[in-house]
């Protein structure tokens, strides 16, 4: 190179150029290599790859942000199945950019995901340290110690409790209420005296997450407290036909009562003092009216002044929800039907939901809000008959959307768009042939569009699921 | 159907449609159907699977749009009834592509870029000319650059732009381009000055081969008419001898620069172990006139190589066979990948990068640089979208894979990656 570039003469411009090329080609042609370090190999996921087409499809339904993708990844993850290696990089792109299915995703993805998410910063955030080691929290920041706290409640709640207690009298306020709460997981006895603890906290925010983890917990001594009121302020009166529950509210609570968060709760329908019976029937054990009255179908047919009965079993739906207590759910749900408290619906056996809405005239309405609720808390997929009930409901009402009239803008499919992305998901796969019929029967041409829609939306999430089989 | 989607929303739009339809029907390989949208008038959705290729009334800028996906679909799942006769707004687009096929059947192959006549030595020698005078132009600009300092020089795009727009009046449309790019280089390299003067001296040493391009021997005077930017007639590359053999298809992508798409298809020669890269050009839509064989096959076929001292470019001529699934790939080193890219740059110096196979390789991320490293430590630096090289990453999981990538002497661009018997493309 030295002898060429020595043979360079004339124009000091053209001089220039032709030795920056040959420099050029020099340093180009005779480019090397370098060292560099190699990551740790990820550990190894003993699950089955997904089938190619369902990967494909897996991406397709987040892109679309598919209505089907919970009950897909209920399945797919029951089957074992990971995502294939090539598709991590994107389902992480995913879980980042949406919360929606976050958590399905970074199981699909398993270790391979969390491998590549702890070298990515943008990632990294989205893999917890699942780590029993208490450094963590020790030294972690404040969302990190949240996060520790609440996966040992689910692996090790003693160990969780042991380094929140070591930790208690320094903790910073602002910190405490998300600590308190972080106890619901795992809960027992042995959470009583720190519980109790929070209950004298001079933070309000901890005092009510105290409140709200201890109604959770029946069978302690704050449940005890609580019956004890109840059993001050209702009595029973016992008549030959029907006993009676007399309610006699308090004109004012003692500072004991106030401790274990009973306040005064403005409420323009309501006296407050009612408030302070609602309050404490809602954090009292549900088994304090078995031993005052029996079951809860018998205190529930207890003849009550009727101002008092919203306000019972609103108390009773809260002790229910927070003792998941499934026997007073089903009991509240036969006493109040469509008006049941939404909150109880989930913990309402499926025969139970589909049997009131068998109950139902010709004209269920779909729509009816507490209906809606009842369809709503149905799991799929829901019986034939119901099946059944819903299409020739809709068909009635594509018919008289087809009579037309002044009316006919409440019949059009866009006022039942809840109902027919519900039916998407929970119809069974032989709801098909019934919307196929429906969709020939129909003269409204936009209802006959959406029977063949809902009808190929069914028959694609059978091939979805069952190419997951 | 996926792999004809745009995206994977449009293919969920299409599937939606179910139900829209109406007059849907199909003759052979020819489907066409009416679309209900959401105004008065149904859109007219026309695809021929030969291709295949699509037609649609709708605005839509995606293409296939998804009225086209959606009689895929129905047609898929079997609701699409056969007919006699395509209906009317069907009827003239299919004619015409009829006819089209035809006459292509006639001619052995279309070119994409090269008029069909026989050339005229007089307009070339014009064309000759007028690339000889643009290029002296060039040199007095490049040598002013030099000579007033690189600090003193405008950087501007309109500067650049205006250099550029001279050169394709001369007819050295690769000479213009590379202008234009310099001006990206400047405002995002920080020390574009060094960039820039490389630059330069590559454009003067071109101008220079240019002077002596009938001294040259065959092989390098190709390579520089190819930087310049002369046309290459497909008649002439498909006249030249062609090298057969077992072709392994390594990668394919599109890219997409102002309606032009361009679509690149990687092969490398199982027993010769030389390289071939298809390119195809489509206008307006990624509709390509002459199909690719599918990443992972091996193709016997007959390549022919477009001239030049280092050939790379190439068009597939006649097929021995069908397409074979490959699932072992021959090993390449690091030393090799460095080794040929030093050859085919001694060949020919304007040469930007060169393909290359590295076998068993982990790809790293170290303080935001990415690295492919083999199993004594050497790594080659890796760049290109972040996307693929995280997709690159999560597939190797720290354990070894086979990368195959274009190397410029600074850095690798993974194209593919092989890895349990397969190709994925990156």
């Amino acid at each position: 190179m030295r002898g060429y570039a020595r043979e360079l003469d004339g124009d000091p411009a053209e001089m220039l150029l032709a030795g920056a090329a040959l420099e050029r080609a020099y340093r180009r042609g005779g480019a090397g290599s370098t060292t560099a370090a190699v990551p740790t190999p990820a550990p190894d996921d003993v699950r089955f790859t997904l089938p190619e087409s369902s990967s494909a499809h897996l991406l397709s339904m987040l892109a679309a942000k598919a209505t089907l993708l919970d009950e897909w990844f209920a399945v797919a993850l029951e089957h074992n199945y990971r995502a294939p290696d090539h598709l991590v990089a994107e389902l992480l792109s995913f879980a980042r950019a949406s919360e929606a299915h976050r958590e399905s995703i970074l199981q699909i993805v398993g270790e391979r995901g969390r491998w590549l998410a702890a070298q990515n910063l943008e990632w990294s955030k989205l893999v917890r340290t699942r780590d029993a080691n208490p450094d963590v929290w020790r030294h972690g920041s404040s969302s990190q110690r949240t996060q520790w706290l609440i996966d040992t409640r689910r692996t090790d709640p003693a160990l969780a409790l042991a380094e929140l207690r070591k930790s208690w009298g320094t903790e910073r306020g602002e910190q405490k209420a998300a600590f308190v709460a972080a106890l619901a997981n795992g809960l027992s006895a042995d959470d009583q005296p720190l519980l109790e603890e929070a209950l004298d906290d001079r933070r309000k925010d901890v005092r009510r997450a105290a409140v709200e983890v201890l109604g959770q917990l029946p069978e302690s001594e704050f449940g005890e407290r609580m019956a004890a009121r109840v059993r001050k302020w209702v009595r029973v009166e016992r008549k030959l036909v029907r006993s009676t529950l007399v309610i006699v509210p308090p004109e004012e609570v003692d500072s004991a009562a106030r401790r274990d968060g009973i306040e005064d709760r403005p409420n323009p329908h309501t006296d407050y003092r009612a408030e302070y019976v609602r309050q404490a029937i809602g954090s009292a054990p549900l088994s304090l009216w078995n031993n005052m009255i029996g079951g809860p179908g018998k205190v529930l047919g207890m003849s009550v002044d009727e101002s008092w009965e919203p306000i019972l079993h609103d108390a009773w739906s809260t002790a229910a929800v927070a003792q998941n207590n499934t026997e007073w759910a089903l009991e509240l749900f036969r006493m109040r039907g469509t008006a049941t408290d939404r909150r109880v619906l989930p913990l309402v056996p499926a025969k139970a939901l589909a049997d009131l809405l068998r109950s139902g005239n010709g004209d269920a309405n779909v729509l009816h809000p507490g209906r809606a609720a009842i369809y709503d808390a149905l799991r799929g997929p829901w019986p034939e008959d119901i099946t059944r009930a819903v299409v020739a409901q809709w068909e009635r009402v594509a018919a008289r959307r087809a009579d037309g009239g002044a009316k006919a803008g409440e019949f059009s499919r866009y006022k039942y768009v809840a109902s027919l992305r519900l039916a998407e998901t929970r119809f069974p796969y032989s709801a098909v042939t019934l919307l196929e019929r429906a969709a020939e029967r129909a003269r409204d041409p936009d209802w006959r569009q959406t029977f063949a829609r809902t009808a190929s939306a069914i028959t694609h999430r059978k091939t979805l699921l069952e190419e997951l089989k | 159907m996926a792999s004809v989607a745009p995206d994977a929303a449009s293919l969920a739009a299409a599937r939606k449609l179910a139900g829209s339809w109406s007059h849907a029907g199909n003759r052979g390989l020819a489907l066409w159907g009416l679309c209900q949208g959401s105004g008065s008038k149904p859109y007219q959705a026309v695809v021929d699977l030969r291709g295949p290729a699509y037609k649609c009334s709708c605005p839509s800028r995606k293409f296939p749009c998804k009225h086209a996906l959606g009689l895929l679909v129905e047609w898929s799942e079997g609701r699409v009834p056969s007919a006699d006769e395509p209906a009317d707004f069907a009827a003239e687009w299919l004619l015409r592509r009829e006819e089209k096929a035809e006459t292509r059947g006639e001619r052995a192959e279309t070119g994409d870029e090269a008029p069909k006549r026989a050339p005229d030595p007089a307009t070339a020698q014009k064309r000759a000319d007028r690339v000889a005078s643009g290029l002296v132009e060039l040199d007095l600009w490049i040598t002013d650059q030099i000579r007033s300092g690189l600090a003193a020089m405008d950087t501007s795009w309109a500067g650049f732009d205006a250099v550029a727009a001279r050169m394709v009046d001369a007819q050295a449309p690769g000479v213009a381009g590379t202008l234009r790019a310099l001006a990206g280089t400047v405002a995002s390299t920080e020390n574009w000055p060094e960039t820039v003067l490389d630059e330069l001296a590559r454009l003067h040493l071109l101008v220079a081969a240019h002077q002596k391009l009938s001294e040259l021997p065959e092989d390098l005077a190709y390579s520089v008419k190819a930087h310049v930017g002369y046309p290459v007639s497909t008649e002439s590359v498909m006249e030249s001898i062609p090298v057969k053999e077992n072709w392994m298809i390594l990668g394919s992508g599109i890219t997409e620069e102002k309606r032009l798409f361009t679509r690149t298809v990687w092969m490398l020669g199982r027993n010769s172990k030389r390289w071939a890269m298809l390119l195809d050009f489509s206008h307006g839509s990624a509709n390509f006139a002459t199909e690719t064989p599918p990443v992972g096959f091996l193709l016997n076929a007959d390549v022919h190589f477009y001239p030049g001292a280092a050939a790379l470019r190439a068009r597939i001529g006649v097929t021995h066979g069908e397409p074979e699934p490959f699932t072992t790939m021959p090993f390449g080193s690091i030393d090799t990948a460095l080794q040929q890219f030093t050859d085919a740059l001694a060949a020919d110096p304007w040469l930007r990068s060169w393909p290359a196979v590295i076998s068993s390789v982990v790809p790293s991320f170290v303080d935001g640089s990415w690295f492919v490293v083999d199993e004594s430590g050497t790594a080659l630096r890796a760049e290109g979208d972040s996307d693929l090289l995280w997709k690159l990453l999560g597939i190797s999981g720290g354990y070894p894979v086979t990368v195959c990538g274009t190397w410029n002497a600074l850095a690798l661009t993974p194209i593919s990656v092989f890895t349990g018997g397969q190709v994925i493309v990156l």
